[in-house]
């Protein structure tokens, strides 16, 4: 597999063939397989929230944050889904995984499962681009392998969603089996579909998976583990990151302008070699950048 | 014992095969299609037959709609959608027994409450601060509830769809404006509108063999706005053009393709299919729907199906055994 070639393919949002993305996720998963559950981040790293399949914003983001070759960074998941581009998004930033596995590290989010890609786009798009649902398999297949969570330097820590009632210290995360598709409940499924709330505790969530955590969790979960920040994506948010509860969480959001309409700018997190925070911002890439090359066609429901 | 108030029941998408063999799926699938057979090329300003229980929701919304210039939206600092939505919501609630009793007659005041389950979600999540295609079809099944008891008549169909449904998506709008409700589980690029779904099914239904206007009409600038007041599809494009930024094909790509189907029938029947296949199968949509006694999925039909089916199989496997 020649990676290098594969890369220079996906960074011009192309998508290389079915033959080099199997080579490609098979590669992946023998590096995914290796990593824990709590992926252990010596700082400098930046961290960012949910792509969902808007290729030419993540450049915008790698033109403001740095190169991936030469800048630490942390994706807190939901690559795919919603936009026109989940599978060049996510198969770059795993080709760069591959490439730098020290250097890019990739969680996963909701929307990294069977059940979910096949009724929010990925699936689709994968059939629309290649013919079959192989690609979409292979893929699912990585996502069965992502990592769940981020310690970095011992006192922030990274989730795509947020907190579990199961869970108290970081320890018990490591004795999840993650390798599977992402279960309906359980503290696998809760860290990634929970939600902060400006409540104290716990609460039932109206999404229908996880639950509504609030000021008291979070305290405690911090003080439990030695933390000094939770940061965890999942949320729209309008200015790109939002603090709550004291600045001890923040919401990190990193698609741009979703949906055409939210009018939302987008944030990293630069975490410094000392922890320290700054975030910079972004809006959608301008048209000229944005390329629109999926040829849609009639849906199969009017022919 | 089965209680009176509806409640969730498709807890796994395992559920589903039980969801579609269930009297709800039914009902709720040939309500719509009747919906849209009986507004079949007519207009919104048609002249109907306005009972006073389709002029009571009528009123109602408009309540709605003047509680919303009420409760401005607010200045407190928000992660996106507006905290004054929550207010609306509890100034509704507040109001909602007063609403909930004048729903039906005497006679069937006993449902009332179940209709009151449907009609309250039908305008978005407080919690969330956001709208999609469940609450759409909450809407819907409040309205069925009138039917299913005779307290709406056949004859009281094409102002269902024309003046009450009409009005319902003036209100939501009206919410997901002024508030910026976040659109709840959009498939993005990858389907038909971010917020509603039936104003297409039904709207289709409107334009049926209309003499100028075809499905690619939509893109005239003129004639959108010509015929956005009278014919429910060209109200939902132009209100995408109101809140989307870019060019349409790129933000709004199925209603692109769409817009190249040759006649508005082929445009109707193909979103019923489509709504079966994109929001009536889909877990993440119907886990959120409700089941009373008036759109069942009891537990009884629930345990006697899965016997069917079980019973189903096990003939089946006699007659693979028996082919061998």
């Amino acid at each position: 597999m020649d990676i290098d070639k594969i890369i220079e393919v996906l960074s011009k949002c192309q998508t290389p063939s079915e033959y080099e993305i199997k080579q490609l996720c098979n590669k992946a998963i023998e590096i995914l397989i290796e990593e824990a559950n709590v992926l252990r981040i010596v700082p400098p790293v930046t961290i960012c929230g949910d792509i969902h399949g808007q290729f030419f914003d993540l450049v915008e983001l790698f033109d403001l944050g740095g190169s991936p070759f030469e800048t630490n960074y942390l994706f807190m998941g939901d690559f795919v889904d919603r936009g026109y581009y989940s599978l060049e998004t996510f198969l770059y930033l795993l080709a760069l995984k591959v490439k730098n596995p020290r250097r890019i590290s990739l969680l996963r989010g909701n929307h990294e499962c069977r059940q979910i890609t096949k009724v929010y786009g990925f699936y689709l798009e994968c059939v629309k681009k290649y013919g079959n649902g192989n690609v979409w398999r292979y893929c699912t297949e990585v996502f069965d392998h992502l990592s769940l969570t981020a310690l970095i330097g011992n006192s922030i820590f990274s989730v795509h969603g947020g907190l579990s009632p199961s869970i108290k210290t970081i320890n018990q995360i490591s004795l999840i089996n993650r390798k599977q598709e992402l279960p309906h409940e359980g503290p696998m499924s809760d860290m990634l579909w929970s939600d902060p709330e400006s409540i104290q505790n716990w609460g039932m969530s109206p999404r229908g998976a996880g639950f509504i955590f609030g000021s008291e969790v979070v305290k405690n979960f911090n003080r439990t583990n030695g933390l000094s920040l939770v940061t965890r994506a999942h949320q729209l948010c309008m200015d790109g990151f939002q603090y709550m509860f004291n600045n001890s969480l923040v919401t990190v959001w990193s698609a741009p302008n979703y949906f055409y309409r939210s009018g939302n700018i987008a944030a990293i997190l630069e975490i410094g070699n000392n922890l320290t925070r700054q975030f910079k911002t972004f809006k959608a890439a301008p048209k000229e950048k944005r390329i629109v090359k999926v040829k849609m066609t009639i849906p199969k429901y009017f022919l | 014992m089965e209680s009176n108030i509806p409640a969730k029941r498709i807890q796994s998408s395992e559920d589903l095969k039980f969801w579609f063999h269930s009297d709800a799926y039914y009902y709720l699938t040939q309500w719509i299609r009747l919906l849209s057979l009986k507004i079949k090329q007519l207009k919104n300003s048609e002249e109907c037959k306005i009972s006073d229980t389709v002029q009571n929701i009528l009123n109602i919304l408009d309540q709605l709609s003047n509680l919303i210039d009420e409760t401005p939206p607010d200045n407190q600092p928000t992660r996106f959608g507006n905290k004054a939505y929550r207010t609306w919501t509890n100034k509704l609630l507040k109001k909602s027994e007063h609403i909930i009793t004048s729903f039906l007659p005497e006679k069937h005041s006993e449902y009332n409450s179940e209709l009151g389950v449907y009609f309250l979600d039908s305008f978005g999540n407080s919690r969330r601060i956001d709208y999609g295609s469940g609450h759409e079809i909450n809407f819907i099944c409040f309205l069925f509830c009138f039917y299913k008891l005779g307290a709406i008549t056949d004859e009281d169909l094409p102002a269902v769809i024309l003046k009450v449904f009409a009005k319902y998506l003036q209100v939501a709008r009206k919410l997901q404006t002024v508030y910026n409700l976040e659109p709840a589980g959009s498939h993005g690029v990858w389907g038909l509108d971010d917020f509603q779904f039936l104003p297409y099914y039904f709207g289709a239904s409107q334009l049926i063999d209309h003499k100028t206007l075809t499905p690619s009409s939509i893109h005239d600038k003129t004639l959108l706005k010509e015929n956005s007041g009278e014919y429910l599809y060209f109200r939902a494009i132009q209100y995408i053009h109101e809140i989307k930024t870019g060019p349409f094909f790129e933000h709004s790509p199925i209603l692109n393709e769409i817009s190249n189907v040759a006649t508005w029938s082929k445009v109707n029947s193909g979103l019923y299919k489509m709504y079966l296949d994109e929001v009536l199968s889909k877990y993440p949509i119907v886990q959120h729907c409700y089941f009373g006694k008036l759109l069942p999925f009891t537990d009884e039909i629930r345990k006697k199906r899965e016997k069917e089916f079980k019973e189903s199989r096990k003939k089946e496997e006699k007659i693979v055994k028996k082919e061998k």
